[in-house]
């Protein structure tokens, strides 16, 4: 057997998923890490104007959810399962991840109501819809998303963490810029705290911006 | 000017109908929409970077959880299974092997010791499982029922059967000589050894 082949699992239901996660702790967090990876960018391509730590929030209160109440169905192991069983990385894309992202969905939405108006996007992902209408659907827990094409999703994250490196290569005054506007800091707080006009801040935007795409676009050559 | 409007629509900033009218060019104008998402990977870059902090306390967080969770009910023993728990419990204690032997053997003696007493098919009962012997007899037509009453009584014999069609009776007791004491008492007028039977009810 290739040692590189991961770990499979034939999985029918709830409790067998928690039997081997506590019976394979190494199992159980290349799910969960895969998962948050997963869930969390696909959160942010969705909730632009939202805080990093808001989303990690709502995937891991999503998680401990489905651990404590355990009510995702039978019907969601067994549908596309793999001959050999469930790889992690593949449970956390599977109807599975479909469904942490829909409960992380649920807990970022409620989140934001407490606090402010959130930008709703309707690109290729988008629901169009309201969003707690996703919750009604109980048989749709799939994952609609590019991100379950293998192929689209390892070429997206690869772009991901290319530009992820691209950011930190920024100077210390343009990341710092940056990273406040990406972590849903206002703009007229960001020009306070930097001590600066807020049409600057815009120049410093658009100048790390252009930066990191073009870092990227060498990287990926 | 345009790439204000980029962060502002981004940042949640612009009113109800600016951002209509945003929406409306990033449809028309495909430059537009590629710097939107552009910002959109962007903070999607911003996010994985931040994933990476705090991962290790949130695995631990995870694992501890998932040692914590609510385990399944075990499934029923077994009626077999209840029966040895109910014989031998666990833990069970160093004298059970020597408590259960002296049953057993006290068990047997009882049941060597105890007389056997089993209904046979005419209704009799014996005694001690053994036979008794029998003896027919033809009664004198001036014994009293009394007289017979007092002297099967005295002797510890039973009529166990008849008449027959001779008008002869089966008298058993548990000895022999007790028999032939009692047909003498009774002055009978022939008698005869019959097969041994089962014990008549004291």
């Amino acid at each position: 057997m290739n040692t590189l082949d991961p770990k499979r699992y034939v999985i029918n239901n709830v409790d067998a998923l928690l039997r081997i996660m506590h019976a394979d702790p190494r199992y159980a967090l290349e799910f969960r890490n895969k998962a948050e990876q997963h869930i969390t960018l696909k959160l942010r391509k969705k909730f632009f104007n939202t805080s990093p730590e808001g989303v990690v929030d709502a995937f891991n209160n999503a998680l401990m959810k489905f651990l404590q109440t355990r009510t995702f169905k039978d019907e969601g192991f067994q549908h596309g399962q793999p001959p050999g069983g469930w790889a992690a990385h593949e449970l956390a894309v599977s109807k599975l991840g479909g469904y942490l992202y829909r409960g992380s969905l649920h807990e970022l939405i409620q989140m934001h109501r407490r606090t402010r108006h959130e930008v709703r996007w309707t690109g290729p992902d988008g629901d169009g819809g309201p969003d707690d209408t996703a919750f009604d659907n109980a048989e749709d827990v799939g994952d609609p998303s590019p991100f379950a094409d293998p192929a689209h999703a390892y070429e997206h994250l690869s772009l991901v963490k290319r530009m992820r490196d691209c950011l930190n290569k920024l100077s210390d005054t343009l990341r710092a810029t940056m990273f406040l506007y990406l972590d849903e800091v206002p703009m007229e707080q960001i020009a306070k705290q930097q001590d600066l006009h807020v049409p600057t801040v815009k120049s410093r935007l658009h100048a790390a911006r252009k930066l990191v795409a073009e870092c990227t676009r060498k990287g990926m050559d | 000017m345009s790439e204000d409007r980029v962060l502002s629509y981004l940042s949640g900033e612009l009113d109800d109908d600016a951002r209509r009218a945003f929406e409306a060019d990033m449809a028309r104008d495909p430059a537009l929409h590629a710097e939107v998402e552009e910002w959109r990977t962007l903070a999607q870059a911003r996010q994985l970077a931040h994933n990476e902090i705090g991962q290790a306390e949130r695995d631990s967080a995870f694992l501890r959880a998932l040692a914590e969770r609510p385990q399944p009910a075990p499934a029923a023993p077994s009626r077999a299974r209840r029966l040895w728990q109910w014989l031998w419990p666990t833990p069970a204690s160093p004298l059970m092997p020597l408590g259960w032997a002296l049953a057993i053997m006290l068990s047997v003696m009882v049941v060597q010791q105890a007389p056997l007493d089993v209904a046979a098919p005419d209704g009799v009962l014996t005694r001690g499982g053994g036979s008794c012997p029998r003896l027919v007899v033809d009664l004198p037509d001036a014994l009293t029922a009394k007289q017979l009453r007092n002297t099967l009584s005295q002797y510890d014999v039973s009529i166990v059967d008849g008449p027959d069609a001779d008008g002869r009776y089966v008298l058993s007791a548990a000895r022999e000589s007790s028999l032939q004491d009692a047909a003498h008492a009774l002055g009978v007028l022939s008698a005869t050894p019959g097969p041994a039977g089962v014990c008549p009810r004291p």
